[in-house]
C-alpha cells in the first residue's frame, strides 16, 4: 500500500529530529493530543531522539480512555442479555468496568463481537432478525460520522433490532480545559490532524484568544494551526542556535519546572 | 536468526535484542498489518525458525539457510547480551531502544 513505507521512513525522521535539535533553544512541555501519535511515539521510541527539553505529556485523545465508566457498565448489562449480540470496536473488550470487561461477558456466553466497521454490525442485524444487534459507538469526531452513517443505514433499511450505546466526545473542549486549568503546564499541542480533517480548523479559538483565557505563553494555539499556516510553532527570531548552546539554560528551566506524570496535566490516567 | 554473545562467560542472565530493520516482514504482511490494526510482531506466525546460535558460527548458518529456497530470506536479526533475563528490547529504525512486550492475550485491531 502506497504511503504507508513513507511515514516508517527511519532516516526521514531522523534528519526532521536533527532539525528539531536545530531549532530548539529552551525547554517546551508539548501534549501529543491524541493517542495514536502518543502509540507512535513509544513504539518507535521518538521521545528518546528528541531534544533533552522536549517533554512528551500524554494527552486526553483515546477514546477507549475516556468512556465513562458509568456507559463501560451500561455495555457490560447490555451485552450481557442472552437476546443481545453486541459488537464493539476491538480495544473496547479489555476496558474495565466496576466488575469486569467485555472478554469476560464473552467468556461467561455473551455474544460479544469485534468489528472494525458499525456498519458491519448493521449488516449482522440485517441477517440476524432475531437478535438485539447493539453496537457501542465510542470515540471523537473521527468515529462520529461512521456512527451516524450506520443509524442513518439501519434507518433507511427499516431496521427494528439495530441499536446503539453512545458515547462520544470532542477534542477542541478538552484542549481548551486543560489550556484553562491553572495546574497546567502545557506549553503547545501536538493536534489530532485526523479530527481537523473531519470537522475543519474552525472549531479551535485563535490563539489571541486562547491567550485571553490562559496564563501561559501567546503561541500555544499556533500548532492546532499549523497546517494552514505551515509555521513552527517553537521558532522565533535569532534562536537558531546550536543545541550545545543553550543546554546549560535548560537545566536551569527545569530545575524550575517540577516533572511530569505519564498521566499528563489533564489528570486522565490510561486504563490499557 | 540471532547471535549468542558472551558465551564464554559463565552464568550471565540473557536477554535479547533485536534490529527492527533487519526482521524480514514482506511488504503484503506489513500493509495488511497496517489496514486491520495489528502488529505484525504479534501476530502468530507459523512455519517460521527462530534460531540462536553461536556468534562464531553465524555467518556459516545464515549462508546455510539462505541457500536452501525456504531460507532465502534468513537474517541476523540482532544477539543475546548480559542484561535483564528474559527480556527482549528491539532496535528501532531511529535508533532507539524499546522493550518488546509479551502480546497480552488475543489480539485486538486498535480504533485510531
Amino acid at each position: 500500500v502506497k504511503y504507508l513505507d513513507e511515514f516508517r521512513d527511519g532516516d526521514i525522521a531522523k534528519r526532521i529530529a536533527e532539525e528539531i535539535h536545530r531549532i530548539t533553544t529552551r525547554p517546551w512541555a508539548t501534549m501529543e493530543v491524541c493517542d495514536g501519535q502518543t502509540h507512535s511515539i513509544i513504539r518507535n521510541g521518538i521521545d528518546q531522539i528528541l531534544p533533552a527539553g522536549i517533554e512528551l505529556i500524554h494527552g486526553p485523545g483515546c477514546p477507549v480512555c475516556v468512556t465513562p465508566l458509568d456507559v463501560i457498565d451500561q455495555a457490560l448489562a447490555i451485552a450481557s442479555r442472552p437476546e443481545v449480540t453486541f459488537c464493539s470496536f476491538g480495544d473496547m473488550l479489555r476496558v474495565p468496568g466496576s466488575g469486569k470487561d467485555l472478554f469476560q461477558v464473552k467468556s461467561e456466553g455473551g455474544d460479544v463481537r469485534v468489528v472494525y466497521s458499525p456498519l458491519d454490525a448493521v449488516r449482522l442485524a440485517e441477517s440476524f432478525p432475531d437478535r438485539e444487534v447493539v453496537f457501542f459507538g465510542i470515540g471523537f469526531e473521527t468515529t462520529a460520522p461512521a456512527n451516524a452513517m450506520a443509524v442513518h443505514v439501519a434507518k433507511q433499511q427499516g431496521l427494528r433490532n439495530f441499536s446503539m450505546l453512545v458515547s462520544h466526545v470532542l477534542v477542541p473542549p478538552a484542549i481548551a480545559a486543560i489550556m484553562t486549568s491553572p495546574r497546567s503546564r502545557v506549553q503547545a499541542f501536538l493536534a489530532a490532524g485526523h479530527v481537523c480533517a473531519v470537522m475543519g480548523l474552525h472549531q479551535y479559538p485563535t490563539s489571541r484568544a486562547f491567550a485571553r483565557r490562559s496564563r501561559h505563553c501567546a503561541g500555544v494555539a499556533r500548532c492546532c494551526r499549523a497546517r494552514s499556516s505551515r509555521t513552527h510553532a517553537p521558532r522565533s527570531a535569532g534562536n537558531a542556535r546550536p543545541a550545545r548552546r543553550s543546554a546549560r539554560r535548560w537545566s536551569r528551566a527545569r530545575a524550575r519546572v517540577p516533572r511530569t506524570t505519564t498521566t499528563g496535566a489533564s489528570g486522565m490516567t490510561t486504563r490499557r | 536468526m540471532i547471535g549468542r554473545a558472551g558465551a564464554a562467560r559463565p552464568h550471565p542472565p540473557d536477554s535479547v535484542i533485536v534490529e527492527e530493520r533487519r526482521v524480514p516482514v514482506k511488504p503484503q504482511v506489513q500493509a495488511a498489518c497496517d489496514l486491520l490494526g495489528l502488529d505484525p510482531w504479534q501476530v502468530a506466525n507459523e512455519g517460521k525458525l527462530v534460531a540462536i546460535v553461536a556468534p562464531e558460527v553465524a555467518d556459516q548458518v545464515l549462508a546455510r539457510m539462505q541457500a536452501h529456497p525456504l531460507g532465502r530470506d534468513a537474517a541476523i536479526i540482532g544477539e543475546v547480551q548480559a542484561g535483564r533475563a528474559g527480556m527482549v528490547a528491539s532496535r528501532t529504525a531511529l535508533g532507539a531502544t524499546r522493550v518488546v512486550p509479551l502480546p497480552l492475550g488475543e489480539l485486538l485491531p486498535r480504533i485510531c
